[in-house]
């Protein structure tokens, strides 16, 4: 019963949600240069990105420093593939959604090997054997579908992301079997535990990206900015394209 | 509860089982056949062929100074300069990161820019390099772009730990290869820079003097 009333509330939830942007978000689906960033809140977004870098600066940077610095390299992959083995049903759905058969087939295939053979998802043998892990979520399957990015948001404590991408991340949270599954058994606190290990895990794997974008870069905003677009259409695509750059003749 | 629950799973494991059957099926034979993808799914020319191997000689010349116990620290970054300067197309690169406000900058401004942009684009490589742990450069392929464009694919390998996706766009300006671009993860390096530059002068007033003034420090 219980079980049920979730259920139906958590699908008229998504319905909405994803009614919702198909109002909000404009239907361009281009995003290679700054000219298309649609960025309005841009004087806000840089205050929050402001208070967002020096939370990180003063926690979440010295949290993942010092995994890095008590787990070796070896025990780091066991995490990083194991929480991407637990994030395997948002994947198969997402490729599902977006009619990618061979990229749901290759998730699952995935996930069979990883599990059984991998000793619960610990060791990534199906990459070893040339089927190689490619994030998938909501947002890029909205994109998929033709919606546009939608205005870009630096939220807080998440970081960068467009109208488009924060809601699609939480029809994946909404949505994500394991999650219904851990609370109804009342294991919340492992969802939890989850959640806060994957920020962790992300957050030392970025250390040497965002410091060099700290260091090398003039405006932060600007390049974080833009950072993010590419690397959002690199996923949406599943390909790394970058841009077209002219031929010069003018110096 | 539970039967609801079976019997929405069920028939999706079953479905998701067959699928990844049929997908493996397909998936396995190519993964066999890797090493010939290449000449299965596109044709590789022979400027693509030069394209690769033009990558692959700079990562091999850069590792093996970079791994040179004999070398001393300044030695290997005046080594790493020259290639750096060599293989990059650097007023390209730099006339690209300006974007839209080349037109407006003065002869003496944009002869200032470019060795200025030079400069910083050298140190920043130098630094990113400087932290050298022994990485593999796996060049594996490579597509034309544009007409005179190639885009070569490689891994950089760590002795431990997850690769990195590393794309480089190749121009080849009368036989000559040069990069104008380096793609990480689908973050392409120029395009960052010239998004970060162009805000930097649009919150300038539009002046390219603002630009000058940080690439000095």
């Amino acid at each position: 019963m219980v079980f049920k009333i979730q259920k139906k509330r958590i699908i008229s939830g998504l319905f909405i949600s994803v009614l919702a942007l198909f109002f909000i978000t404009a239907c361009s689906n281009k995003t290679n240069t700054d000219s298309e960033i649609y960025d309005p809140l841009e004087s806000s977004n840089r205050r929050t990105l402001k208070v967002n870098d020096a939370l990180d600066r003063a926690i979440l940077e010295p949290v993942a420093k010092g995994y890095r610095a008590v787990t070796p390299e070896a025990g780091r992959t066991v995490v990083r593939n194991f929480l991407r083995n637990l994030n395997s049903p948002i994947v198969i759905g997402n490729e599902l959604l977006q009619g990618d058969f061979k990229g749901a087939g290759n998730a699952t295939a995935r996930v069979i090997i990883n599990t059984l053979a991998g000793f619960g998802g610990i060791l990534d043998l199906a990459a070893e054997g040339g089927i190689e892990h490619q994030p998938e979520d909501f947002g890029q399957t909205l994109a998929k579908w033709g919606v546009g990015d939608g205005l870009y948001v630096m939220l807080p404590l998440f970081g960068p992301s467009t109208l488009r991408d924060a809601s699609g991340k939480l029809v994946d949270s909404y949505a994500d079997p394991l999650r219904i599954y851990l609370f109804n058994i009342d294991e919340e606190h492992l969802h939890y535990t989850r959640l806060g290990a994957g920020v962790v895990s992300q957050r030392e794997d970025l250390i040497e990206v965002i410091n060099d974008l700290r260091k090398n870069s003039f405006d932060y905003y600007a390049a974080i900015r833009s950072a993010y677009y590419q690397k959002r259409q690199a996923l949406i695509n599943d390909s790394n394209g970058g841009a077209e750059i002219p031929d010069y003749d003018d110096f | 509860m539970n039967e609801s629950y079976m019997k929405l799973f069920l028939p999706l494991v079953t479905v998701l089982l067959l699928i990844s059957l049929k997908a493996e099926a397909g998936t396995l034979p190519t993964i066999t056949d890797q090493k010939n993808s290449s000449d299965y799914y596109f044709v590789v020319t022979d400027d693509g062929q030069k394209a690769q191997s033009f990558i692959d000689n700079m990562g091999m010349t850069a590792i093996a100074f970079l791994s040179n116990k004999s070398l001393s620290q300044s030695q290997k970054e005046n080594e790493f300069r020259n290639l750096l300067k060599d293989s990059f197309d650097m007023k390209t690169i730099g006339r690209f990161a300006m974007g839209r406000y080349w037109k407006g900058a003065s002869v003496s401004q944009k002869k200032e820019y470019l060795k200025l942009f030079e400069k910083m684009i050298v140190e920043v490589y130098t630094a990113r390099f400087n932290d050298y742990k022994g990485q593999k450069l796996d060049v594996i392929s490579s597509r034309p772009d544009g007409s005179k464009d190639y885009l070569v694919n490689s891994n950089i390998v760590p002795n431990s730990g997850s690769k990195i996706k590393v794309d480089w766009r190749v121009r080849n300006t009368n036989g000559e290869y040069k990069i104008i671009d380096v793609i990480i993860e689908g973050v392409s390096m120029s395009l960052t820079q010239r998004s970060d530059f162009s805000s930097v002068i649009q919150r300038g007033g539009g002046n390219v003097e603002i630009l000058l003034s940080h690439l000095r420090k």
